[in-house]
């Protein structure tokens, strides 16, 4: 039995690894975060939403209610790690508040309003974001990202698994659950315990509400509009929904989503935009949605990508070579939404962008030899 | 995986005639007198069907002409489609080289010795030197010639084609070929020979010329800039391109009559519209062209169809027959490429071979490529390089009584050199 389940942590610990890792992985990217039930449940009830691949998540959670703590012996790899680390030395075990069993009512309060900011403490999140100092492009950020679970694994060699069973939002996740069904099972204390749970759920739960109103009253959310990822959310619950993870960044085969910058603003940082530099958004793909693990970027269907709009393209038509009367056709021959219209006048001919159906995938954009175009986020007209 | 643009869709091959709702009538059969035998017959006068004719003749064959118009040179001269693209590309060192040598380059240094183009690269000429020069090359290499007349029909057995008839003012009179070259940028013959094709509908202009652009006197109180066309080798005349509607058939009669009369009527009204701003009063318009400027219609479905990842790839074939440079931006592989980074790319025999008829060969712009390849394969210099490699081969054919798809290839390429074409 020992040897089985070590053996079961070892292939999730790799399994973990190497969904991480920055490879071309496509659909399969951040793979391991779709397990995580608080990240599942977070999303739920913040976009309302489920995807497929919840279904990861709602396995797991199935998991805890049969096993106690299932999911830190078995899945998690930021738990394994932590166990290991923990068993080193023998050491006084310190008095610490179990700060997570709060942290994870207050996170689902949070959620319900549209936030999952607490996500970043998903330990399969922290996980995954170690990876993110293996990119080529390595920044501060990724340093930033990649130090959570350094945080984590030197708070457990100083307190032995303080992590996994004080501070850990999914591990307290588990524990609701096995209480919860403690109350329904057993017969025995079961007043007391659910008294505890409600009080926590009355206390943490305002403290979650409470916050989210500030959050909406402090934050300056959607001041600008961004290009963002086809089937993004409105700006506004975009910002607040999306859990920074990176799996779009890491999906896009032509490397046009990139992390918002400082400048961007505190509510957008790190929220991935569109930079039409280098390619444009293919008109087949849809991976960006495929990966997202926080329905921020919603799924999408090759079909329904027609009427996702990133933005909208504009033309200056001063410098256009066809206004010119130059011999030129790149943005027509190349729109794949039939967006672009030639008006002809005489013998003067301009191209028009067909608003209805532009959804501003950057390939005229691209391809212009007078480079006259650019995709601007798209304003409702009136 | 990802990309590529503007793919044909597979049912597009027709071949089928219009119905008329007026029903049909039946030409009774009649006795056609023989005008001639001759070795390689082209059929269209344009860029690549006199690239191909004097290629063919220089390389010993018995070569016909035959020219609706009045003039060689097509659309590149009477069109008014001035500039020769695109003699230049980047090569494998990542240099920008000139691309086009050979019968093309011959014609475009000839000009150039009589200041009659502009430009080092992808020189645009003067139409009438232009006329005068191919008329001369024409005449040197033993070409006959035979202006004003259609190929209007075609007799083929054994998918070989026995003889082209010719309408003219003389009547209905039939050449007998030994191969057939078609360079009737409509793909005529080959659509009549019954070899699969494409069709692309593009937008259609018709290209016109501004005189008296030296004297616009840009000190008048009024003034103002305004669009008179872009400079020619003669100082006092532009050339004025135009885009026109975009998706036209080029090849159907009313379609074609009606752009006809839209832009003659536009043409004059867009001319007065200049001369009304203060300073432009003396330009005037100089001509229209003799022909629309069909960019693209049938697309023949050969024996190889060039892809946009071989003009992208520096992909070498061993039956090249010439080398194409690149003048506009495009999408490849998600990335633009522009102009100054596009390779040059070959142009293999087998893509001017149709599949079955074995006496045709196919140059200019209606040889077999894929859509996305169109910008490129369409424009004057391509013609010229499928027509002089066009020409080599359908002399090499006759000449050893081979059918096309059968010529000699390595026959083909020492001729080519032996005229100073690049082949890499």
């Amino acid at each position: 039995m020992i040897f089985k389940s070590r053996h079961i942590r070892y292939i999730s610990l790799g399994a973990a690894i190497l969904f991480a890792l920055p490879l071309p992985l496509g659909a399969f990217t951040g793979l391991y975060l779709w397990a995580s039930p608080f990240l599942f449940v977070n999303s739920l009830l913040a976009t309302g939403s489920v995807a497929i691949l919840n279904l990861l998540g709602f396995f797991a959670l199935a998991l805890t209610v049969f096993r106690k703590r299932g999911i830190c012996r078995y899945v998690c790899p930021a738990g394994i790690l932590c166990d290991a680390v923990s068993k080193i030395p023998e050491r006084r075990k310190k008095n610490f508040p179990d700060l997570g069993k709060h942290l994870i009512i207050i996170s689902f309060f949070f959620a319900l309003f549209g936030i999952p900011a607490f996500s970043i403490f998903d330990p399969f999140y922290i996980f995954n974001n170690f990876f993110e100092i293996l990119s080529p492009e390595a920044t501060v950020i990724a340093i930033l990202k990649a130090s959570g679970l350094v945080i984590i694994v030197l708070l457990n060699l100083i307190v032995p698994n303080v992590w996994c069973t004080k501070l850990c939002p999914l591990g307290a996740f588990q524990d609701l659950i096995s209480e919860t069904k403690k109350i329904f099972v057993k017969k025995k204390s079961n007043e007391k315990s659910g008294i505890r749970l409600s009080r926590r759920f009355f206390i943490s739960g305002l403290l979650g509400i409470g916050t989210a109103i500030l959050t909406y009253k402090i934050l300056p959310f959607a001041k600008k509009k961004k290009l963002r990822p086809p089937g993004a959310l409105p700006e506004k619950d975009f910002t607040s929904t999306c859990i920074r993870c990176g799996n779009c960044i890491k999906a896009c085969p032509v490397g046009i989503i990139r992390p918002v910058s400082g400048t961007g603003g505190p509510v957008a940082f790190l929220s991935p935009e569109i930079d039409f530099t280098i390619s444009y958004c293919l008109p087949e793909c849809t991976l960006c949605g495929d990966v997202c693990p926080s329905g921020a970027i919603t799924k999408f269907t090759t079909q329904k990508k027609k009427t996702l709009r990133i933005g909208i393209a504009k033309i200056e038509l001063k410098n256009c070579l066809l206004t010119k009367n130059k011999e030129c056709d790149r943005c027509i021959f190349y729109c794949d939404y039939d967006a672009v219209n030639i008006v002809s006048q005489g013998l003067k001919s301009h191209p028009e962008i067909i608003a209805d159906k532009c959804v501003g995938c950057g390939a005229c954009k691209i391809v212009c030899p007078a480079q006259v175009i650019e995709i601007v986020p798209f304003e409702k007209l009136g | 995986m990802l990309l590529s643009k503007c793919k044909a869709p597979q049912d597009e091959i027709t071949s089928t005639p219009d119905s008329s709702p007026l029903g049909t009538i039946t030409e009774p059969s009649r006795e056609i007198e023989i005008l001639e035998e001759t070795d390689v017959l082209v059929i269209g006068g344009g860029p690549s069907g006199v690239t191909a004719a004097i290629s063919a003749g220089r390389a010993g064959a018995r070569t016909t002409i035959v020219e609706r118009y009045n003039h060689l040179g097509g659309l590149w001269t009477g069109g008014l489609v001035l500039p020769l693209l695109s003699t230049h590309a980047l090569n494998r060192s990542g240099q920008q080289q000139k691309v086009i040598h050979g019968i093309p380059d011959e014609i475009a240094q000839r000009l150039k010795d009589m200041g009659m183009a502009i430009h080092e690269v992808n020189p645009t000429i003067d139409p009438e030197a232009t006329k005068y020069v191919l008329e001369k090359m024409v005449q040197e290499a033993g070409i006959n010639m035979l202006y004003h007349c259609w190929m209007s029909n075609i007799i083929v057995e054994n998918e070989t084609i026995k003889a082209v008839i010719i309408e003219s003012k003389s009547g209905r009179k039939a050449i007998m070929p030994k191969v057939v070259v078609d360079c009737t940028g409509d793909g005529d013959v080959f659509h009549l020979a019954g070899e699969s094709y494409e069709e692309m509908k593009y937008h259609i202009g018709l290209v016109s010329r501004l005189g008296n652009i030296d004297r616009i006197d840009k000190t008048k109180p009024g003034y103002e800039e305004i669009y008179v066309g872009d400079p020619t080798p003669l100082k006092s005349v532009n050339w004025f391109n135009m885009h026109g509607e975009n998706d036209q058939d080029g090849t159907d009669l009313h379609n074609l009559s009606k752009l006809q009369q839209k832009y003659r009527i536009d043409i004059w009204e867009n001319t007065e519209h200049i001369r009304s701003i203060p300073g432009h009063e003396e330009v005037f318009l100089l001509d229209t062209a003799s022909q629309l400027g069909v960019r693209v219609s049938r697309i023949l479905d050969g024996k190889y169809k060039l892809t946009l990842d071989d003009s992208m790839s520096y992909r070498a074939f061993d039956d090249v027959i010439g080398i194409c440079g690149a003048w506009t931006s495009l999408l490849y592989n998600a990335n633009r490429v522009s102009r100054d980074n596009r390779p040059l790319w070959q142009i293999p025999y087998r893509s001017l071979v149709p599949k079955k008829t074995r006496n045709l060969l196919v140059a200019g712009r209606c040889f077999s490529f894929d859509k996305p390849l169109v910008e490129d394969a369409r424009i004057i210099g391509t013609a010229m390089i499928t027509g002089h490699g066009a020409g080599t081969g359908a002399a090499v054919a006759a000449r050893s009584n081979s059918s096309v798809q059968d010529a000699d290839i390595n026959q083909i390429q020492k001729i080519l050199k032996d005229q100073k074409a690049y082949l890499g």
